[in-house]
């Protein structure tokens, strides 16, 4: 199913944001590997920084407070840490899709003009070509009428329409992968549906490796083959969906299971109590500690790494393999 | 405690805000720290270079010692940077409140007043006023008050009207509580801290407005000692003893920098902060 | 956009007519009688009520008000009680020294406000940025009046480089060249608050734009960081147009300051004299042509908002 060739290799990545007087870990330690034609998931609740670690994977630090600062990123062997060789794979040969499409795309341009600078950005090839080709994506992209499109100003379209741009935008480059962060978040539920499916047939169809970005485990349980559950910057759990899905190995992986809504089952669901910790006041010892319903005085003492709990499954818990 | 801490953890803060608080202590303690009676007339030393033996700073076209019109001048330059804010920070804050707490006939007539009162460039306004209403301290004050509201009303009820649609207040709304409670107990806290910073960033420029105003003759009269009118004053010997109109310039210049560094620091300290404190939520989004 | 002209035009003839009234009323309770000043220490009680009469300032209140409105709307503001030359021309004549001195001390404050702003708000804690931090609030602690006099002091007295005041030489050649080099000076002086207001307002939009979402999405696109600025800078026009507006019409009175320690034959300096010497017509015509002006910049302003923000209708 998948080739296993690694494409997009993350090891030790540390991103941090430094203001005047304090430093957010928003990124820590985190080590991953997105093999080619599967779909990784990266899970979490807002404010587990997410958006931040994907940034991070294309060497793009927030500016002007995010510093990236200890680790590497890179794909098919290039630096992405290294701006003169990201630039031959960041936009051309991976693609990102964002949350809140509405707020990603350039308030002051119009759409046409935003794809034909990405096409124009990443080959060489005459306006009309670049114009042609950017109404063949929005086409691509499933919007009805892509020449209006083109002309028009973002704040004209509608939640779905401005995210099948995004699409679009990503694609423009020709990638071989795709990093959809949270990319239905902030759209209607029926719009949602229609983005996902679109998502996915673009995967099919282009031969795309996704990372999907999402606080949502019903997403991860739908179209993921490998997923990566986030805390307050850390990879807390790592493994196939099937494994992590059916025997989580974190509390936390599981209080996120219990807390979605699921079809064939009637528990009830528990919600999570409790939030994220701030990034600037992190202890040491398990970041988690506030809101386990586990916890013990252990798990307070030092910092946790992550263990294997079988072949290819981690997570980043002392309680592991002990009766819950 | 702990703010203060903090608030002073910059070197370059540190002695702004020692240098305003040594001002202000200056002007409090001007009888007694003061060499001289400002308004004593030295015959035979007008226009005295600094540093000879009495009269530190020099004496100016009059024959008065510079230093003790400076201290002096201290009280009434910073009075006229301080109570115009003051007051028209209480005003405009009552005003804007009200405005955006009952929108409809209130809000438009509020607006529309200060629709005329912005049509008047604050400083014809002020010049104006003074004029009209005859020199002196207290009428410039009032004048520069009156030219600073609307933009004080602007400020809060742009602070405001949104603060109106949070669920705290909306609730407190449904729960009968009297306007005056929900205007004041429930928006007024959560609005404080930018009025705070944004009335501290007022006082330096109404202190350099009002010493301008002074200068022009409309305010403080001679021989009061003010800043600003011992600028006006020295301008005539400005060939003779360039020291005259400078050295109060001078200490105007450092006093509104210093001022100014402080309220920056202010600014800093209670803006980002409520963005950071509340949890983890990086700038970008989740 | 017609109608929203419209609208405008007809909010501004409202604010216009509550400023002639107030204005009018004002001066009028100012305390003084500009009769007292016309006719000289020596007059007698007859020829006092002559001068008046001439003047029309027998009639009452809402009689003389709307006769001077009258002769307002046709352009006629009366005759200047002091200099006796209508006070139309009168004020012309020194708007065009004011918009020379506005348009000098905007170009030094564009160039330093936009300029140190950009970058100091792309590079935030750089040296730069501590520069331009350190200048901007120099700027606007200096009391402009008292810049201008350390100007004159160093630059026109240490060092004979430019004139000491007025617009124009009294002897040898006066023209372009003459008038520029009077101007270098006052707009210098005139230039600090605004440029000082800039700086820091147009660093905190560019930091503020930076951190919007798109910044990021059009970094993951792969443009190069000019590209990117370009765009940055580009989102960052409206609020930058906004506030440059905004200080130039703030100048057309604040400039007043300057006008006056450099004898600056402008709009400023005249409604300083008038006042002083209670020339009511004067005062009442030069403030009312101020506030048209300034309200008519206001709409301009405002009307070319949506050139630059394609989000912004005019409603």
């Amino acid at each position: 199913m998948t080739d296993q060739q690694p494409m997009l290799v993350a090891r030790d990545l540390n991103m941090h944001l430094v203001f005047d007087n304090e430093v957010a870990k928003v990124v820590d330690n985190v080590s991953l590997v997105v093999r080619k034609g599967e779909v990784l998931g990266i899970v979490g609740e807002s404010g587990s920084g997410k958006s931040m670690l994907a940034l991070s994977l294309l060497g793009l630090p927030p500016q002007p407070y995010g510093k990236i600062v200890g680790g590497n990123v890179t794909y098919r062997g290039i630096d992405l840490l290294n701006p003169a060789s990201a630039r031959t794979v960041v936009g051309k040969r991976i693609g990102m899709v964002f949350e809140n499409p509405g707020a990603s795309l350039d308030p002051c341009y119009r759409i046409g003009d935003q794809i034909t600078e990405t096409i124009h950005a990443h080959e060489e090839i005459d306006k009309r070509g670049a114009r042609e080709r950017a109404i063949e994506l929005l086409t691509l992209v499933g919007i009805a009428d892509p020449v209006a499109t083109f002309s028009s100003y973002p704040h004209q379209l509608s939640g779905g329409m401005q995210q099948r741009t995004g699409i679009a935008i990503a694609l423009s480059g020709n990638p071989e992968m795709l990093v959809a962060d949270n990319p239905t978040s902030s759209l209607d539920v029926t719009i949602q549906a229609q983005i996902m499916r679109l998502i996915e047939d673009l995967r099919v169809r282009l031969g795309l490796t996704v990372v999907w970005i999402t606080n949502n485990m019903g997403v991860v349980a739908k179209v993921c083959d490998r997923v990566a559950v986030i805390y307050a910057g850390q990879i807390v759990e790592y493994g196939r969906v099937r494994d992590v899905l059916k025997k989580p190995g974190h509390p936390y992986t599981q209080a996120l299971l219990q807390a979605s809504p699921r079809i064939h089952d009637q528990q009830p669901l528990i919600p999570l109590r409790g939030n994220p910790p701030s990034f600037t006041d992190l202890g040491s010892g398990c970041r988690f500690a506030a809101r386990c319903p586990k916890v013990v005085a252990r798990c307070r003492e030092a910092d946790i790494e992550l263990r294997a709990l079988r072949a290819g499954h981690e997570a980043r818990c002392i309680l592991m393999g002990q009766s819950s | 405690m702990r703010f203060l801490k903090k608030f002073l953890s910059r070197p370059s803060t540190m002695l702004a805000s020692a240098v305003v608080v040594v001002v202000v202590l200056l002007a409090i303690t001007a009888p007694l720290v003061s060499p001289w009676d400002p308004v004593r007339v030295f015959s035979g030393l007008r226009n005295a270079p600094p540093f000879i033996p009495g009269h530190i700073l020099g004496t100016d076209q009059a024959g008065r010692d510079i230093l003790s019109r400076l201290i002096w001048g201290a009280r009434v330059t910073l009075v006229m940077g301080t109570v115009p804010v003051v007051l028209s920070m209480v005003i405009g804050t009552l005003l804007g409140l009200i405005a955006a707490y009952y929108a409809g006939a209130f809000d438009f007539a509020i607006l529309r007043l200060m629709e005329v009162l912005f049509a008047f460039p604050l400083v014809l306004l002020a010049v104006l006023a003074a004029a009209v209403f005859g020199n002196g301290m207290v009428n410039a004050m009032l004048a520069m008050a009156v030219a600073m509201v609307p933009y004080v009303i602007r400020a809060v009820y742009a602070a405001a009207k949104p603060a109106m649609e949070l669920t705290y207040v909306e609730a407190s709304i449904i729960r009968g509580a009297s306007a005056s409670h929900v205007m004041l107990a429930e928006i007024l806290p959560s609005i404080f801290p930018s009025l705070v910073v944004f009335a501290t960033s007022m006082i330096p420029l109404f202190i350099i407005f009002a010493a301008g105003l002074s200068y022009l003759g409309v305010a403080i009269q001679p021989p009061t000692p003010e800043w600003g009118l011992m600028i006006a004053e020295g301008q005539q010997v400005i060939q003779v003893a360039s020291h005259v109109p400078t050295v109060p310039g001078l200490v105007l210049l450092v006093v509104c920098f210093c001022l100014n560094v402080v309220s920056d620091h202010l600014q800093r300290e209670l803006d980002p902060r409520m963005r950071q404190r509340h949890g983890a939520r990086p700038p970008a989004g989740g | 956009m017609i109608r929203y002209i419209i609208r405008r035009g007809s909010h501004f003839v409202f604010i216009l007519f509550a400023i002639s009234v107030i204005v009018f009323l004002a001066i009028r309770m100012a305390p003084g009688d500009p009769i007292v000043h016309l006719a000289g220490p020596f007059a007698t009680a007859t020829q006092r009520a002559q001068i008046r009469t001439s003047y029309g300032l027998d009639k009452p209140l809402p009689v003389q008000y709307v006769k001077w409105l009258e002769k307002a709307v046709q352009g006629d503001l009366g005759l200047s009680m002091q200099l006796h030359v209508p006070v139309w021309s009168l004020l012309v004549g020194k708007l065009q020294n004011s918009v020379l001195l506005i348009l000098g001390s905007m170009i030094v404050a564009i160039t330093l406000g936009w300029g140190l702003g950009i970058l100091s708000g792309l590079k935030p804690g750089s040296f730069v940025d501590r520069l331009a931090q350190l200048l901007a609030i120099s700027g606007i602690s200096l009391p402009a009046f008292w810049f201008g006099m350390l100007l004159i002091i160093a630059f026109a007295i240490r060092l004979p480089w430019f004139p000491a005041s007025g617009i124009i030489s009294n002897r040898g050649s006066s023209g372009v060249g003459d008038v520029l080099w009077h101007l270098v000076l006052p707009a210098l002086a005139t230039a600090a608050l605004p440029a000082g207001i800039m700086i820091r307002l147009t660093r905190s939009t560019i930091i503020e734009t930076m951190q919007l979402p798109f910044v990021n999405a059009l970094k993951a696109k792969g443009l190069s960081n000019r590209v990117v600025t370009l765009h940055i800078i580009r989102n960052a026009m409206p609020a930058l147009l906004n506030m440059t507006g905004m200080q130039a019409g703030f100048l057309l009175t604040a400039d007043i300051f300057t006008e006056v320690v450099f004898s600056w034959p402008g709009l400023g300096f005249q409604i300083y004299t008038a006042i002083i010497a209670q020339d009511y017509m004067a005062v009442q015509g030069a403030v009312l042509f101020v506030c048209i002006i300034f309200v008519a910049l206001n709409i301009i302003v405002d009307v070319l908002r949506p050139l630059f923000d394609p989000r912004i209708r005019l409603v």
